[in-house]
């Protein structure tokens, strides 16, 4: 058995945590709000490395007066925590924030998530699976035709499309399975490897 | 109830009983099912593969803590591959946890000779998520003033040739987020990208890798199993494969006598119904 | 005023990105840079402001007591101890060091692996083949369950072609789509966004 008293807290608190699918507890609830705890604090962390190294020391130590003005935009996000009368000081900072992820995603989906896809959709349909490809993204695209009426021909190729989508899910249903079961792997190499030496491994 | 309705009925706590045993006994004794190699994983490791002695690469460490058991078995067989090249990483991440996780990764190396600063630097977490993988990508320094580690970027001489990610040879991902926001904000540079996901958004990426926006993919433990293999150099990926393979023949175990016992039920009703009528 | 200075704010950072983008002008191209900048700062301010929240609540809950007040303790005295460490002794100190290894590492992934339990629960429970399109959702479900894991290639070696041609054929369809679909309405909504016609993210009030 591990005497590294990481293993051994990391081991506690997993069992603390799995203790919930037996029946939920105490100490499961105590292991939730440890974790939210630990994770805003370790967030908190980051952000005030961020601020430090990106708006602090520029004005501090190189005396870029511009370099403070985010962070000063920043702290108008609490404003509401302060008084309900300046709360609308934030939208400032969020308008920055919001316009700058809507312009940044809109204006790169234009062309590497429309035009490339359409694009790379124009195979040459001399292959089995390149006519399946062909039929089947046109299909899905007129299954998510819902502000007109679909005729014959639609609605035959959304029904497709409908197929085609469930096959699509089905695939990531398999996939996310694959997914959780190594997660659980995981813990139980932690349990039964690092803390209790049951398997042993390469 | 007859035995095929008490098949639909099993009690929760069995159900993960089970699953913990099945999961168990083939990591304390494995079975040594082969892992035949993906043609995914097989590109990425060719484009790895071709980089030569100091090289510098961008590794962005985007995958959380709590999915790391899934990405993690790729990210440590990509980053042993390049320290046996002595390929150079800069590594940054848009999670954030990414800055410790690299140091726990990276330490081994380090131990072995590898120099901070010089063969590998952490630039640590930048909040802002695709914003801050664009910001990264345009400009390096400007991005980030300091590393993970405290120090300014302009001290370190790794990154005294790279401006932006067009100055890099590679740049690779690992992420459970989505690979979206890597193709739109990186992909525009012209350098090869290679994404490493985990299982559950893998398969969201393949339009992104048959358009020639990814190179290749790797794809969850499997994909790290498939990498350690090319490697030859077994680890936590091919340890875990033969508890994964259980795992899915129990899952299918499951769906297939709930399925069974919910036509039984459906056919015994309908007859029932029938019969009342 | 206080609604139409932001949406204008809006509006010009959307601008100037996308001249940036689609002309690569250099003058917006620099002012981009800084605008991104900009915004990491205040992101990272936005970080601040969560866990200030968590802990206004649940400083809130101590003071009221009972049997909530301990979790609450927890929180507050986790987030404390993690921000106090992480700060003041630096990300790469023992104490720090040892929370993230022992306390949110572990954590993290057992509230996530859990989800496996769950999972095998609800394939059990739930996922009944109800009419055609769900057989066929379960079908490739369990095909590239099988397929994808090396007992498939075992048992059948005919199994990861199968889960290869489905990933790569119809899967590619079907996210396709899915992908171009969404990016339209992607596009959409940030037009919106920029122009002002959405204005959810201002909130309510003056």
């Amino acid at each position: 058995m591990t005497t590294n008293p990481v293993i051994w807290v990391a081991s506690l608190l997993t069992i603390a945590a799995f203790s919930y699918l037996y029946k939920e507890n105490e100490f499961y609830r105590a292991m939730e709000h440890l974790y939210v705890g630990v994770a805003a604090g370790y967030t908190m962390v980051m952000g005030y490395q961020n601020v430090i190294a990106k708006a602090w020391d520029p004005f501090t130590k190189k005396g870029q007066v511009i370099a403070i003005v985010p962070a000063l935009l920043g702290l108008l996000l609490f404003a509401p925590l302060i008084s309900r009368r300046y709360a609308w000081l934030r939208r400032f900072p969020l308008a920055i924030v919001v316009g700058l992820g809507a312009a940044l995603h809109a204006r790169s989906s234009v062309v590497q998530e429309f035009v490339v896809q359409i694009r790379s959709t124009m195979i040459s349909l001399t292959t089995i699976d390149n006519i399946i490809v062909a039929i089947g993204v046109l299909s899905v695209l007129t299954y998510f035709f819902f502000t007109f009426k679909q005729n014959a021909v639609t609605k035959t190729s959304a029904e497709i499309g409908k197929w085609v989508i469930m096959i699509t899910f089905g695939a990531a249903f398999g996939n996310g399975i694959m997914g959780r079961i190594s997660l659980l792997i995981g813990r139980l190499m932690l349990l039964f490897r690092d803390w209790l030496p049951l398997v042993k491994t390469q | 109830m007859d035995i095929l309705e008490r098949l639909g009925r099993i009690d929760n706590r069995i159900i993960y009983t089970l699953l913990v045993i099945v999961l168990l006994v083939p990591l304390a004794k494995p079975i040594g099912l082969p892992v035949s190699v993906g043609k995914y994983t097989q590109k990425s490791f060719e484009v790895m593969d071709k980089l030569q002695a100091g090289d510098i690469i961008m590794l962005d460490m985007g995958y959380s803590i709590s999915g790391a058991s899934d990405v993690e078995p790729q990210t440590i067989a990509v980053i042993k591959h390049m320290m046996k090249k002595n390929v150079r990483i800069i590594f940054t991440s848009c999670v954030q946890e990414g800055g410790s996780i690299v140091e726990n990764l990276m330490a081994p190396h380090e131990k072995a000779g590898k120099k901070y600063g010089e063969d590998w630097v952490n630039l640590g977490y930048l909040a802002g998520g695709e914003n801050a993988i664009a910001a990264t990508v345009r400009d390096l320094k400007k991005a980030y003033p300091k590393d993970f580690r405290g120090n300014s970027t302009d001290s370190l001489p790794l990154l005294s040739t790279v401006k932006s990610v067009a100055d890099v040879k590679l740049y690779i991902f690992f992420t459970t987020q989505n690979a979206d926001m890597y193709v739109r904000q990186v992909t525009p540079y012209k350098i090869p990208v290679v994404g490493g996901l985990i299982s559950t958004i893998s398969l969201q990426a393949e339009p992104y890798v048959q358009a020639g926006q990814l190179v290749g993919i790797m794809s969850g433990l499997r994909g790290g199993a498939e990498y350690e293999t090319l490697m030859k150099d077994p680890g936590f990926g091919l340890a875990s494969m033969d508890a994964q393979s259980m795992g899915h023949v129990l899952i299918v175990l499951f769906i297939i006598f709930a399925n069974i016992s919910y036509f039984v039920q459906r056919s015994r009703d309908a007859a029932k119904r029938k019969k009342g009528a | 005023m206080r609604r139409e200075i932001p949406i204008v704010v809006s509006a010009a950072i959307g601008v100037v990105l996308f001249l940036e983008y689609f002309f690569k002008l250099p003058t917006f191209s620099a002012l981009a840079s800084d605008i991104q900048n900009w915004g990491i700062v205040i992101s990272a301010f936005a970080l601040a402001l969560a866990a200030a929240n968590l802990v206004r609540i649940h400083i809130r809950r101590i003071g009221m007591g009972g049997r909530q007040a301990l979790h609450s303790f927890i929180l507050v005295a986790g987030l404390a101890v993690t921000a106090i460490s992480g700060i003041f002794m630096g990300v790469r100190s023992k104490p720090f060091t040892f929370i993230f290894d022992a306390a949110y590492t572990p954590l993290a992934a057992a509230f996530y692996s859990m989800t496996a339990f769950h999972l095998a629960s609800a394939s059990y429970r739930a996922f009944r083949a109800k009419n055609a399109q769900a057989a066929a959702l379960l079908v490739t479900g369990v095909l590239l369950m099988i397929g994808r894991a090396p007992i498939g290639e075992a048992v059948w070696s005919k199994f990861p072609v199968i889960a290869n041609w489905i990933m790569s054929v119809v899967n590619l369809a079907g996210s396709r789509g899915i992908m171009i679909s969404t990016s339209v309405g992607i596009i959409g909504v940030g037009l919106r966004v920029l122009t002002g016609l959405d204005r959810a993210h201002l909130g309510g009030g003056e």
